[in-house]
């Protein structure tokens, strides 16, 4: 079907009676009906356990997990369903490769300088059992290989900033990686939702994004783990569903991913999530991507009329659907909050969970606009406008 | 300053919903930054501040900008007000809990907690008059209940006072409940200034003139006073009259018993009928000289006394004007008390 965000928009109650802007997208989703009617149904009909139980409401949520998990195989191109581990978010899927993998003291994880907290702090806890932590700046392949030292043995990087848009070279990122013997994870939480990934086109070893960010419901995430990446990592987080069977003394753990999914899992989020991917799948990411790009042009251009103006990050070609900026002086709270009181227009100010890149700048924040598949180009048009009116008002 | 504005609002709403209580825990934050010379940094200012402005950026630019930019000013100005105001309304409490009546002793104007006037207690006689503070005596006018006893209460009233009237029967249940220790001697205040008797005209039963006060204070203030009690000095010189014929207290009671005052010549010939033994020399009594003097001493004193409103009650030395049941009941107790042997 041909893309019409028009059409889509239709699907998000939300945005169905117009008054709402919502350009905040690389925090949290909006959510078409069908995701919500889906986690609905789930609570209806089969509020039941996943894993455990032979009644007819607990087989029915194993069929939709397999159905959930076979999705989200097909919207990461992963070889088989047993590489796919459900988890809450992004960050606790990096988190779980941090706790799990085989690191010793002397160890070094590289990550860029630009990584969302969730792809830093991580690595900083491990500091505690001799487990360093090495920064190179974004995008620089050369920096890169430069710190492939033997000590490396994990490069974690994500693939598109939720800072300002700027996305690596996964390609060649992993081949510099691999290179040097070390496996790579991949941070797509701002790329899984707004472009087509293919996991082994790429070769990546892990790759973690979230569901909240791709139409799916709150408190949904996926690990993608190559079978023999996955096969190195030891469970941390361990509990019911993840063994076959124990004794007093010992735990035999089973060889699925469910080794990871310690405890009763979020079974309306997993259901919801199957049916946001099938929405993305009909939609097309690709698609969705050069939407993106185009309304990001719109942007940009707007933008680029002011002369105090800041835009942060690579041209508005390789910047996906984000775009990051500041004025001269003016506090990007006060834009964002008057964007939202005067025009109904939701975008994210401040330092966007990546304190350490501004810090290390000297950058109070920015305002953040992040865009997807229902918007549309007078919703920018708009926002342009009540920018120029908050702006004669700030300056 | 905003963000003490928005715990004013938060402080009140927090109480009611849990909802407003995070907000109302970054208003103390940021206050007590404030307050420690330290910038805000919960941003609560900043939101606030969007709210008052973000919905005029569209349609009145010039409007949103100059209230962005002196928002905290104007605040400022909004805080300074409501302290005023709430320091005023704390008087205004303070005076109807002391006097019934939140303008204050001798107040006049609208009272908020009591629209009605019901509560008030005495009727005001000089704006801010405070008098020389003499404590009276007895003036040897009637008293009840007996000569010996402990303690005297001496009530200063005017009969076109309705709370002089509407506290006599408060007064007499009091006295009811220690009769042998208690006395109350009555003494007049009429709040017509002493009528005609004020420029030394004759005593007549013709309408009183409404000339300057002796007192001081502004003559029209004076004027509307002495016109609304207009009569009080001939109904004290007619209970006075009673009193020649022994009858003092029960034309007392009658002149204090009706919800409207007495002041005619006529009207108070008729309440004494068949209560005074000479009615035709009780008519006579209303022009009496020496009744006159005596309401005139009466008053006189009452002013030397600081006297503002009426009823005044002066017991062992203390000077309670319009107070309620409990606080009367309350002086005459501790009075009672301190004389007993």
């Amino acid at each position: 079907m041909s893309f019409d965000p028009y059409r889509l928009r239709q699907d998000f109650p939300p945005l169905r009676d117009g008054r709402l802007v919502y350009f905040d997208n690389a925090c949290m989703a909006l959510r078409p009906q069908a995701v919500i009617d889906a986690v609905t149904e789930y609570y209806r009909d089969y509020p039941a356990c996943g894993e455990r139980s032979l009644h007819r409401l607990g087989r029915r949520v194993d069929e939709e997990v397999s159905l959930a998990r076979e999705a989200a195989r097909r919207l990461l191109g992963a070889k088989r369903v047993e590489e796919i581990v459900f988890t809450q978010n992004t960050t606790h899927a990096i988190n779980l490769v941090a706790h799990s993998f085989p690191f010793v003291a002397g160890d070094i994880v590289v990550t860029s300088d630009q990584e969302h907290n969730s792809n830093l702090l991580p690595w900083q806890q491990l500091s505690r059992g001799g487990v360093m932590h090495r920064a190179v700046p974004f995008g620089d392949l050369g920096a890169l290989k430069a710190a492939l030292t033997p000590e490396v043995k994990l490069v974690s990087m994500a693939l598109r900033s939720n800072l300002d848009g700027a996305t690596i070279e996964p390609e060649q990122t992993i081949a510099v990686a691999h290179g040097a013997g070390v496996p790579v994870l991949l941070d797509a939480a701002q790329a899984a939702p707004h472009q087509a990934l293919d996991v082994r086109a790429l070769g990546v070893d892990y790759l973690a994004c979230s569901g909240h960010k791709m139409l799916g419901p709150s408190g949904t995430g996926l690990l993608y783990g190559k079978h023999e990446a996955l096969a190195r990592l030891r469970p941390t987080l361990v509990g019911g569903g993840t063994v076959e069977d124990s004794t007093l003394e010992t735990a035999r753990y089973v060889e699925g991913p469910q080794r990871f999914e310690a405890g009763l899992q979020n079974y309306a989020g997993i259901v919801g999530l199957r049916h946001a991917i099938e929405y993305l799948e009909r939609v097309g990411r690709d698609e969705i991507h050069a939407h993106e790009r185009r309304l990001t042009r719109q942007l940009q251009e707007g933008l680029e009329r002011y002369a105090d103006v800041t835009i942060f990050g690579p041209p508005a070609e390789r910047r996906g659907g984000i775009t990051s900026f500041a004025f001269a002086g003016i506090n990007v709270h006060d834009v964002c909050l008057l964007l939202d009181q005067s025009a109904g227009i939701a975008v994210r100010s401040g330092r966007h969970c990546v304190h350490s890149w501004f810090n290390a700048r000297g950058i109070e924040g920015t305002v953040r606009v992040s865009l997807y598949l229902y918007n549309t180009e007078e919703e920018v048009a708009w926002f342009l406008g009540a920018l120029a009116k908050v702006h004669e008002v700030l300056v | 300053m905003l963000c003490l504005l928005g715990l004013l609002v938060l402080a009140v709403l927090a109480v009611f919903s849990a909802r407003y209580r995070p907000l109302a825990r970054e208003a103390v934050a940021c206050v007590f930054r404030r307050v420690t010379l330290r910038k805000c940094t919960t941003g609560l200012d900043q939101r606030l501040k969007a709210m008052v402005t973000g919905p005029l950026v569209m349609s009145h630019p010039g409007l949103a900008r100059f209230l962005h930019r002196h928002l905290e000013s104007l605040a400022w100005a909004f805080v300074v007000l409501v302290l005023a105001v709430t320091a005023n309304l704390g008087v205004g409490f303070y005076n109807f809990y002391r006097y019934g009546n939140c303008n204050g002793p001798a107040g006049e104007g609208f009272c908020v907690f009591d629209p009605s006037g019901r509560h008030s207690r005495y009727s005001g006689i000089i704006t801010g008059y405070r008098g020389e503070t003499v404590l009276p005596d007895d003036g040897g006018n009637p008293s009840f209940g007996p000569v010996g006893a402990r303690v005297s209460i001496i009530e200063f009233g005017s009969y076109t006072c309705a709370y002089t009237r509407a506290s006599e029967p408060m007064v007499r249940e009091l006295l009811a409940r220690q009769p042998k220790e208690v006395r109350l001697v009555y003494r007049h205040f009429p709040l017509d200034g002493l009528g005609a008797l004020r420029t030394g005209a004759a005593l007549t039963c013709e309408a009183s003139s409404s000339e300057p006060s002796p007192l001081t204070g502004t003559p029209s203030a004076h004027a509307r006073q002495y016109e609304e009690h207009a009569g009080a000095t001939r109904a004290a010189i007619a209970a006075d009259c009673a009193g020649a014929q022994g009858k003092f207290w029960e034309y007392h009671r009658r002149l204090t018993a009706g919800p409207d005052a007495l002041t005619s010549c006529a009207g108070l010939i008729e309440l004494a009928r068949g209560l005074v033994a000479d009615e035709e020399a009780f008519a006579r009594c209303l022009e009496n000289s020496a009744m006159r003097a005596h309401v005139e001493r009466d008053f006189h004193d009452g002013v030397r006394a600081g006297i503002y409103g009426t009823p005044t009650f002066f017991i062992d030395g203390m000077a309670l004007v319009a107070p309620s049941s409990d606080e009367l009941g309350d002086a005459i107790d501790r009075a009672v008390a301190s004389h007993r042997p």
